[in-house]
């Protein structure tokens, strides 16, 4: 997802694929997840079963393909991920003062 | 009606296609004349494709199965699509695109962009106006022109000029504009730096929000930090963490500190709340204030009823109806959240000048001075002087510097 001027964090790889997910609230297949995260097929799928395995993303199948959502349990562990990611930030700026 | 099939890796002059138009990976689509290929019915790609000239069609539907990051959909002009665009690829439009719907799986980069309901999976780089329905962007969001949308989600950083958005503003990382931005909410997780004159319904900031001049706004809910260089205007203000004004702070209604606030100028507002600290050159609440922390105002506190919570300071005159010193002050609440209660116990409540019609101090409170027509001393409270007009009841154990002294008048109040 990104513009980064430092290495991801697997919390924040996590983050971003969980990210990319929950903007497609009807599911969306891997090959277009793998285009918004920025992230290749084969090692996002990893990424991604993993996060279904947590249960924060979850996988249904029709005959078109696989489809990844997210989960409620995933919605919050992102408000809760960015969220603390905004007050790491302000005790960072706080450090610097 | 004639369907066209463009096999992969060629490259094919088109014009009108009166049906479907349907083209194999890395396909080049070029015009015949005229500049402009137009497909009657849907464009179907099966992943990279080139078109050469602007291109319009009913709908467009790019696959990418399987093939994983790196196809890119370029069109060298201007898209048409009267439906939707489904790209699972990243896609650039080097002139503007015009979309019923549009549905981008990775990067999109496009000179302008209208379209009802825009979402990209990945980041999104706009180099002239965006005018949409609902935006979505998984990645960032950047435009250098103006934006008119209904609501944006960004999950990344968003940046552009300025702009309208009329509902909901989400950013999971910072946002900045260079031009005032007029919104209805806006959910701020990382930074926010927004120029003079911005106004919207509510903000809330978890980050830190910063106002470059003047801003107006109906709720403020703030998380983290928020600094406005100027003045600030609100219905409601929520300060969980810590809320900087350069020049003068207004609420119409309620103020609501368990953090910090700085007002550089004049605080007034309808009712106050402090369970954190708050300072300001003077400090108006029209209704009540409730204070439980620390409150430093150089001109004053001015309320119709003051009440200084047992174990918390004023710094500066208190003024008041009712001036209740050393009161236990009910527990305050967050939504969503337990009581959080700002009474220190074994605390002495401390107060500077106090004036008001009736004036009660608590046990194990100090004041400078008192001016009230009527005073009540509780066991245990030190005063350095009391000046009544109308009634006094002092306790068997109590502390004055001064033998407490009746008046026919009272000195005016600083505030």
């Amino acid at each position: 997802m990104g513009r980064r001027s430092s290495k991801r964090s697997k919390t924040d790889l996590y983050a971003e694929v969980l990210e990319v997910i929950s903007h497609y609230p009807e599911g969306a297949r891997i090959t277009k997840l793998s285009y918004g995260v920025g992230v290749p097929v084969d090692r996002l799928k990893v990424l991604v079963e993993r996060l279904c395995r947590f249960g924060l993303a979850r996988k249904a199948a029709d005959d078109e393909g696989v489809y990844y959502g997210v989960t409620p349990r995933g919605l919050e562990f992102l408000d809760t991920f960015w969220k603390m990611k905004g007050f790491l930030e302000e005790f960072g700026e706080a450090e610097r003062y | 009606m004639t369907d066209v099939a463009v096999k992969a890796n060629t490259r094919a002059p088109l014009g009108r296609v009166d049906g479907e138009l349907r083209a194999g990976r890395n396909a080049t689509i070029e015009a015949e004349s005229g500049g402009r290929v137009v497909v009657t019915e849907g464009a179907y790609f099966e992943g990279p494709v080139t078109i050469d000239c602007d291109f319009e069609c009913a709908s467009v539907r790019v696959e990418g199965k399987g093939f994983g990051p790196g196809g890119d959909v370029v069109i060298r002009g201007d898209l048409v699509v009267h439906g939707s665009a489904d790209m699972d690829a990243s896609v650039r439009v080097t002139g503007t695109a015009k979309a019923e719907a549009m549905d981008v799986g990775g990067h999109l980069r496009v000179g302008g962009i209208t379209t009802g309901r825009l979402r990209v999976g990945g980041h999104l780089e706009c180099k002239g106006k965006l005018e949409a329905g609902d935006v979505d962007s998984g990645g960032h969001f950047t435009v250098y022109d103006e934006i008119k949308v209904n609501s944006l989600r960004v999950g990344g950083h968003a940046e552009f000029k300025g702009g309208a958005i009329g509902g909901e503003l989400k950013v999971r990382g910072h946002l900045k504009t260079e031009e005032p931005l007029t919104y209805g909410q806006i959910q701020v997780f990382g930074s926010i730096r927004l120029p003079a004159g911005s106004s919207g319904q509510h903000l809330s900031a978890i980050g830190k929000a910063e106002f470059e001049g003047d801003m107006r706004c109906k709720e403020i809910d703030v998380a983290g930090t928020v600094i406005v260089n100027g003045n600030c205007s609100s219905e409601t203000v929520k300060a969980m963490g810590k809320l900087s004004v350069a020049g003068s702070l207004t609420a119409s209604q309620a103020l609501d500190v368990l953090g910090v606030v700085e007002v550089k100028q004049n605080l007034e507002c309808e009712s106050l709340s402090v369970g954190g600290k708050l300072v300001a050159d003077s400090v108006v609440a029209h209704a009540r204030a409730d204070i439980g922390g620390h409150v430093m105002a150089a001109k004053g506190l001015k309320a119709r009823t003051v009440n200084v919570g047992k174990g918390s300071r004023v710094n500066g005159p208190t003024i008041g109806d009712l001036v209740e010193v050393g009161k236990e002050i009910p527990p305050m609440t967050v939504e969503g959240q337990h009581p959080v209660s700002f009474t220190w116990p074994g605390r002495m409540t401390r107060v500077d000048d106090v004036y008001g019609k009736t004036v009660r101090m608590g046990p194990y409170s100090q004041a400078n001075r008192v001016f009230a027509e009527t005073v009540e001393i509780e066991n245990g409270a030190v005063a350095a002087e009391i000046t009544y007009t109308s009634g006094m009841r002092l306790p068997k154990n109590y502390h004055l510097q001064k033998p407490p002294r009746r008046a026919d008048h009272l000195p005016e109040p600083p505030l």
